[in-house]
């Protein structure tokens, strides 16, 4: 997700067409950000929107500490953090705080080839997983939060983050070795349809 | 029976700085020594890249979800309709205050309300 610094200012300045740049850059991120923390479409785009009219209201007050990209992340989280709790009275929320910039896999050019390959392969798998070890590998495994975040805005400990991890981590591995290695062609995300899967 | 194997299964998977000093130390000697927990611990590494790059992956959202989002974000234009609504409810709220004024000045001048009786008393007596 490529997002220029002019862009993000001019739509700060209410500039409508850079607003609608910035939307049409970046809603599929954010969709899918939400998709696999919520795991149905229907509550992601519902959540997507949430994003968007936050960003409308907030956008003034973005600094530029952080990339728009992360920043709107944490929107996302806020977001859909605030989702969950209506829908599981028992999780408390926001005030997470993201790291500046999500880490990256391995800057050569065939180790990332590799690693977005493996990860077109885990996302379907991830989103297989039981709801709670779900939730808690996409913030800390995907999007790069530390235990303790997560453990804050999912209202558990530290301890039963770290459960939940190496259970949603083993099955994966599981999994990815019961599969074997991957011979097929592999389709990457962003050409594949929205749905439940 | 428990093995040393077992001791460490748990640590294998977890990434830098989810260990504490103890447990560190405990992993890092088992592996100097274990092929297979090495090569377990190498395939929780790459299992780890996977994810980290799944958040560079995009899915395809539902092909309403732009045009509503773009409907969203779009500034609402103040049109002449809009702002003569406005000035209507201006218009009211003033008159609804003046007459609300007017009633407490009364009130104030005649707090008992009695009807003003002027010369009830005939001037003769």
């Amino acid at each position: 997700m490529e997002v220029n610094r002019g862009v993000v200012e001019a739509a700060q300045a209410g500039d409508a067409e850079a607003m609608s740049t910035l939307v049409r850059a970046t809603h599929r991120s954010v969709y899918t950000q939400a998709l696999r923390m919520l795991g149905d479409p229907e509550d992601a785009a519902d959540a997507t929107q949430d994003v968007y009219l936050r960003v409308v209201r907030k956008i003034g007050g973005f600094r530029h500490e952080a990339s728009f990209p992360t920043w709107l992340s944490r929107v996302t989280v806020n977001v859909v953090m605030s989702m969950l709790r209506r829908r599981s009275r028992r999780l408390s929320v926001e005030g997470g705080t993201m790291p500046d910039e999500a880490p990256q896999p391995g800057s050569d050019p065939a180790d990332r080839a590799a690693s977005l390959a493996l990860a077109a392969r885990l996302d379907p798998l991830v989103q297989g997983l039981p709801e709670g070890q779900r939730q808690v590998l996409v913030l800390r495994d995907v999007y790069g939060l530390s235990t303790d975040e997560v453990a804050g805005l999912l209202g558990l400990t530290s301890g039963a983050v770290k459960v939940r991890l190496f259970r949603a981590r083993e099955r994966l591995k599981r999994q990815l070795e019961a599969a074997g290695p991957d011979e097929a062609e592999v389709v990457p995300l962003s050409r594949r349809q929205g749905g439940r899967r | 029976m428990r093995t040393p194997h077992d001791d460490v299964r748990l640590l294998l998977a977890a990434q830098p700085g989810e260990l504490d000093v103890n447990e560190e130390r405990l992993r890092a000697r088992h592996l100097g020594r274990c092929h297979t927990c090495t090569e377990e611990a190498r395939r929780y590494e790459e299992l780890a890249h996977g994810l980290r790059a799944m958040a560079q992956l995009e899915t395809q959202p539902p092909p309403t979800l732009l045009p509503n989002l773009l409907a969203t974000t779009r500034p609402r234009r103040v049109g002449p309709r809009t702002i003569a609504a406005g000035g209507a409810l201006v218009a009211t709220v003033a008159v609804m205050a003046g007459v609300l004024h007017h009633y407490r000045r009364r009130e104030r001048l005649d707090p008992l309300g009695f009807p003003e009786v002027v010369a009830a008393v005939p001037a003769h007596v």
